[in-house]
């Protein structure tokens, strides 16, 4: 049995707890154990922490790393905004004996020491990967035969995806969708930024961008929109809620992380997959659920 | 300004700002601050600085609040506990408290 060590992320432990609930149920389903890491820190954020300092970026890092590293395991990210960190800066510290050397003497500080013997893995790349399509497939109790999906990558998972897909067109995430029996739809803005990049410059433009991609989902006739990043979660199932409230528009496309639709599939509930905290709430996935 | 018009400024100004960041010491992040404040980026340079000083402060991003802690029991999911003292040993080698302010 496969074994992790879960970095589950400042936004998913702090703002949205049932991502976390429902990945650890699918999981568990799937056969595969996981480890809650302690004590760890913020990945810390690219952009900010780059910006501010990119060597603080890569020790702070480093220490989040060296946690999986001392437990032997692997470590799972659960956000694409932690994936990016900690792919790059393990990946980069693995290839830089220099970096490497200046990032351990900061970290002998702390009694600590980054040795490069782990992997960073996505909950996408674990389960289109490790697990496989083949696999999931076994566990499907209600396949979602004509339900239709539209898919969001998020900007933050490339680094990491360009090692198992195709960057330009990937197919991973769909072919997980494809693996409960739903049908992938394809829409024109399917590689648009969700537009949370933008909300401490600028709330209209992010809403702006977020809306953007609602459009043509309304207009290809999605069900829902799955995602596999937090933040883009709440980007979009938030920003449904204020253009609805504050633009009178009548958005209603309710948005999934990837966990929760393969928590439909095995048949959960819908206290289980959490449906309950999402601003937009689906009478078709609903009834799904419960099997009318 | 279309949204695409205003995007693509919004990321040459950031990428423009980024370039000057990587040549300029530590200390010298409040003279980037009136800098990018004139081209109108002074939300997004707080914004990292209030972010970078809640990671050192608390170890985390994002405050875990007391509604949060209930939710999570609720799940039964085990209460996080962030590191803020590895990470304070860390930003004071680093020279990172003057950046996120805490060491004025």
């Amino acid at each position: 049995m496969k074994k992790y060590a879960l970095f589950p992320g400042c936004l998913i432990s702090s703002r949205l707890p049932h991502l976390e609930s429902i990945t650890l149920k699918v999981l568990e389903k799937l056969g595969i154990k996981v480890e809650l890491l302690e004590n760890v820190t913020c990945c810390p954020e690219m952009v900010s922490a780059k910006m501010v300092n990119v060597k603080a970026w890569y020790t702070i890092a480093a220490r989040n790393i060296c946690l999986a590293e001392e437990k032997g395991l692997d470590m799972l990210t659960l956000c694409n905004g932690c994936n990016a960190t900690l792919f790059r800066v393990n990946e980069d510290l693995k290839r830089d004996a220099k970096l490497r050397l200046e990032v351990n003497r900061i970290l002998k500080e702390v009694g600590r020491k980054f040795e490069g013997k782990i992997s960073v893995k996505s909950l996408l790349r674990v389960l289109y990967q490790d697990v496989g399509q083949n696999e999931i497939k076994k566990y499907v109790r209600k396949p979602l035969h004509g339900f239709k999906v539209a898919v969001h990558y998020g900007c933050h998972i490339f680094d990491e995806i360009a090692h198992y897909d195709d960057i330009k067109k990937p197919k991973s995430l769909k072919d997980l969708v494809t693996a409960l029996g739903a049908d992938v739809i394809s829409y024109s803005s399917e590689m648009l930024c969700c537009g949370g990049f933008a909300l401490p410059l600028s709330e209209e433009i992010s809403l702006k961008l977020a809306e953007e991609k609602l459009i043509d989902l309304v207009n290809v006739g999605a069900d829902c929109l799955v995602v596999i990043c937090p933040y883009c979660f709440l980007q979009y199932d938030t920003a449904q809620a204020l253009l609805n409230e504050r633009y009178n528009k009548n958005f209603e496309i309710p948005v999934l992380y990837y966990s929760q639709l393969l928590g439909v599939a095995m048949g959960l509930s819908y206290r289980d997959i959490g449906l309950e905290f999402h601003e937009i709430k689906s009478t078709k996935l609903a009834q799904l659920i419960s099997g009318y | 300004m279309s949204l695409r018009s205003a995007i693509y400024d919004a990321m040459k100004k950031y990428n423009s700002m980024r370039n000057v960041r990587s040549t300029t010491s530590p200390p010298n992040f409040y003279t980037l601050i009136t800098f990018f404040g004139e081209f109108g980026f002074v939300n997004f340079i707080l914004y990292c600085r209030e972010l970078i000083s809640s990671v050192i402060m608390k170890g985390t991003a994002v405050p875990m609040t007391h509604r949060m802690m209930r939710v999570r029991k609720a799940l039964d999911l085990p209460q996080i506990k962030f590191d803020n003292i590895e990470v304070k040993k860390i930003a004071e080698a680093m020279g990172l408290f003057k950046i996120s302010g805490e060491g004025e």
